[in-house]
C-alpha cells in the first residue's frame, strides 16, 4: 500500500501553460496523489480550467480565493492537504512522469524528511532549454541539514538553486506544523526552505532533471514592479535565515559570505537599475554592511 | 579654533518643556554650536517658540515641516548639519551646562569618535527624579566587548548606551547610518550600528542628560502591538546579523535574544495575536534553539 502524496499548485493566471502543468501531474507514474489547485484570484480563465479538471478527475480539488499572494495560496494548500507528504509545483512549470515516484522512493529508502530534485529550465525569451552540468548525474546523496544549507551557498555549481526553491521537492507534511509561508513578503524561498531543512534530520538529493522550470515574461519570479520592496525583503530573508541558523547552532560562514555577495548585487541594482536608488534607506544599510563584510573577508 | 558641534533637536508639541530644553542648550559652556531645531509639524506654540529663539541666538536654525515622526526629523537634522560632531537632544529633555564640554574633551583626549554621558530621569507620573547609582567618576575607555557586556547586563551604563541621545558622535559616523522611517524602536535599530562602526569609545561618568518620562504609553490596539513586537524582533535580528558580518561573537547576544523572543511570544499570546507571521517566526526560532540545546 502506497501513501497519499499531496501536490499543491498555487495558480495565478497560468495562461496556456496551466494545462501542460496539470496534465504532467495527472500522468505521474505514482498515481496515489491528490492535486490541490489553489486558484489565487486568476483573471485569465485559469479559474474555469481548474474547475474543469476537478470535474474530470476526482483526485483534483480546486479552491478559489481572492488574490492573496502565492504564500497564502501555499498555506491554504497545506491546511487542506490530506497526504502525509507534499510537493509544490508552480502553475507554469512541468514535472516529468517519474518525479513523484523517484522522490517518494528515495524518501522511503532513506527515511528522509525532505527529498530534493534537480531541475532544468526553459526560457520563453530565447526558446532554449538550460541544463545544469550534472557532474554526478542520477546520484543520490544523503545530507544533514548543515550540508543541505551548504549546498544553498553553492550557486556556482548550479546545484544551489535546487536547494533554495520551494518547488522540486517532496516534504513530510508535518514539517509544516512549525513552518508557515510568511504572507507579507515578495519572496518565500529564501525565507522558508532553510527552515524546513533545519527541522529535518535527513535530506536526500536525487540528482535528476525531473522538474522543468519555465522562465517567462511577467511570471512572478521575474516581476520587478516593486523593486525596493523586493530588495528589502531579500535583506530581511537573510536576517531571518542567519539568525535561525545561529540559533540552531549551524556554522554561518558560507551563508554569511553568500549574503555578503548578494549585498553587492543589491547595491549594484540600486545604483544602476533603480531610479534614485541611492535615496532609499536600504541603500545605506547595504553599504554599511558591505564595509563590515569586506573587513570580515579580509580577516578570514 | 575648536570644532563645530551640531545639536539636533526634533520638536513636536512640547510647548511646556521646550524653553527649558533650549535654554540648557544655548547656555552650554562649549559655545561653538549650531543648533538645528526640526519643528516636526507641531500644532501647539512649539513652532513659534523655535522661531523666537532663532531670533535671539544666531546659532539656531529652524526647519518647519509636516509631521513625519522623530526618526525622519533627526535625519533632516543630520542632512542639514555642518558640524564636525553631532548630538541629539529630545525637545522635552535638558542637558547640564557642561554636557558638551565634557564629552568633547573626552573625545579629544582619547582620540575616539563617540563619547557617552550617563543620564537621569524625571518621571512626570510621580514628579520624582531618578538617578542611577554611579560608582565611578572620570572617564572610561570602552571597546566592543564592553559595549555588549553592559548592554546585555542592562546596568546603568548599558541603559545609557541604548539611547541615541546623551552622546557626542563624529559626523562621519552618519555617512551611512540614518534613523529608520516607519519603525518603532529606532534607538535599538541605530545605536548598535554606530557602536559597531568604531573600535573604541569613551564613557563619561557624569549624569549630564535629563531624560523626561511621561505617562506609560498604553497599547491601544492589537495591530499596534503586533507592529511593535514585530519591529522589536526585527531590530534584534538585524543586530545579530550586523554582529556576524562584523565577525563578532554572538553567544551572549543570543541569550538576550531568546529573552526578547519569549517576551514577544508571551505578549502576542495575551493579545490573542497568534495567527501572525511574527508569532510563527518567534515560535520557530525558539524551537530551533530548544531542539539544539
Amino acid at each position: 500500500m502506497t501513501e497519499l502524496v499531496s501536490v499543491i499548485v498555487p495558480v495565478y493566471n497560468g495562461g496556456h501553460y496551466l494545462e501542460q502543468c496539470i496534465d504532467s501531474i495527472l500522468k505521474q507514474s505514482y498515481t496515489h496523489i491528490e492535486v490541490l489547485l489553489i486558484d489565487d484570484g486568476s483573471t485569465d480563465g485559469s479559474s474555469e480550467l481548474c474547475d474543469k479538471y476537478s470535474r474530470q478527475d476526482d483526485r483534483v480539488i480546486t479552491i478559489h480565493q481572492n488574490n492573496l499572494g502565492s504564500a497564502c495560496a501555499r498555506n491554504t494548500g497545506i491546511s487542506l492537504a490530506k497526504g502525509k507528504f507534499v510537493t509544490f509545483v508552480d502553475c507554469d512549470d512541468i514535472i516529468l512522469d517519474n518525479f513523484v515516484e523517484d522522490l517518494y522512493g528515495a524518501l522511503q529508502q532513506y527515511q528522509a524528511d525532505i527529498v530534493v530534485s534537480n531541475y532544468y529550465k526553459y526560457s520563453e525569451y530565447d526558446s532554449n532549454f538550460y541544463f545544469h552540468n550534472l557532474h554526478k548525474c542520477d546520484l543520490i546523496e544523503v545530507l544533514t541539514p548543515e550540508q543541505a544549507l551548504a549546498y544553498q551557498c553553492d550557486i556556482e555549481q548550479h546545484i544551489g538553486m535546487s536547494f533554495i526553491t520551494i518547488w522540486g521537492k517532496l516534504y513530510k507534511k508535518d514539517l509544516f506544523d512549525v513552518v508557515k509561508f510568511p504572507e507579507n513578503f515578495m519572496i518565500d524561498d529564501e525565507i522558508v526552505t532553510h527552515k524546513l531543512f533545519l527541522m529535518s534530520e535527513t535530506i536526500v538529493l536525487v540528482n535528476k532533471n525531473n522538474y522543468l522550470y519555465r522562465i517567462r515574461p511577467n511570471s512572478v519570479m521575474t516581476e520587478h514592479s516593486h523593486p525596493i520592496k523586493k530588495i528589502e525583503d531579500t535583506v530581511r530573508a537573510f536576517e531571518i535565515k542567519l539568525t535561525d541558523m545561529v540559533l540552531a547552532n549551524i556554522p554561518i560562514d558560507l551563508m554569511g559570505r553568500r549574503f555578503g555577495y548578494i549585498l553587492y548585487d543589491l547595491r549594484n541594482a540600486l545604483e544602476q537599475h533603480i531610479h534614485n536608488g541611492k535615496d532609499y534607506a536600504i541603500y545605506n544599510v547595504i553599504c554599511q554592511r558591505i564595509t563590515w563584510f569586506e573587513k570580515y573577508i579580509q580577516k578570514n | 579654533m575648536s570644532d563645530l558641534i551640531s545639536v539636533i533637536v526634533p520638536v513636536y508639541n512640547v510647548e511646556n518643556y521646550l524653553r527649558e530644553c533650549l535654554d540648557s542648550i544655548i547656555n552650554q559652556t562649549y559655545q561653538h554650536l549650531e543648533i538645528i531645531l526640526i519643528d516636526d509639524g507641531s500644532t501647539d506654540s512649539s513652532g513659534n517658540i523655535c522661531d523666537e529663539y532663532a531670533k535671539k541666538d544666531s546659532r539656531i536654525v529652524v526647519a518647519h515641516r509636516d509631521n513625519k515622526g522623530v526618526s525622519g526629523a533627526r535625519n533632516v537634522g543630520i542632512e542639514l548639519s555642518k558640524g564636525d560632531y553631532i548630538t541629539f537632544v529630545d525637545s522635552d529633555d535638558a542637558i547640564h551646562e557642561q554636557f558638551l564640554e565634557k564629552l568633547y574633551d573626552a573625545i579629544k583626549q582619547y582620540n575616539v569618535n563617540i563619547a557617552v554621558s550617563n543620564y537621569y530621569v524625571y518621571n512626570e507620573m510621580d514628579n520624582l527624579f531618578y538617578y542611577h547609582h554611579v560608582k565611578n567618576e572620570g572617564v572610561s575607555l570602552f571597546n566592543h566587548n564592553d559595549f555588549l557586556y553592559h548592554l546585555f547586563k542592562q546596568d546603568e551604563i548599558g541603559l545609557a548606551l541604548g539611547l541615541s541621545c546623551g552622546k557626542l558622535y563624529a559626523r562621519e559616523l552618519f555617512d551611512l547610518i540614518r534613523f529608520p522611517l516607519g519603525r518603532v524602536h529606532e534607538d535599538t535599530i541605530v545605536v548598535h550600528k554606530l557602536f559597531l562602526s568604531v573600535e573604541q569609545f569613551v564613557f563619561v561618568h557624569r549624569v549630564d542628560y535629563l531624560y523626561r518620562k511621561h505617562s506609560n504609553s498604553i497599547m491601544n490596539s492589537t495591530d499596534k502591538l503586533i507592529k511593535r513586537l514585530s519591529d522589536l524582533c526585527i531590530a534584534h535580528e538585524e543586530k545579530i546579523v550586523d554582529m556576524l558580518l562584523r565577525n563578532m561573537d554572538v553567544e551572549e547576544m543570543l541569550n538576550y535574544f531568546i529573552g526578547v523572543l519569549n517576551f514577544c511570544k508571551y505578549n502576542l499570546e495575551i493579545a490573542d495575536a497568534t495567527n501572525t507571521d511574527v508569532y510563527f517566526n518567534i515560535c520557530y526560532k525558539l524551537k530551533c534553539y530548544e531542539d539544539n540545546k
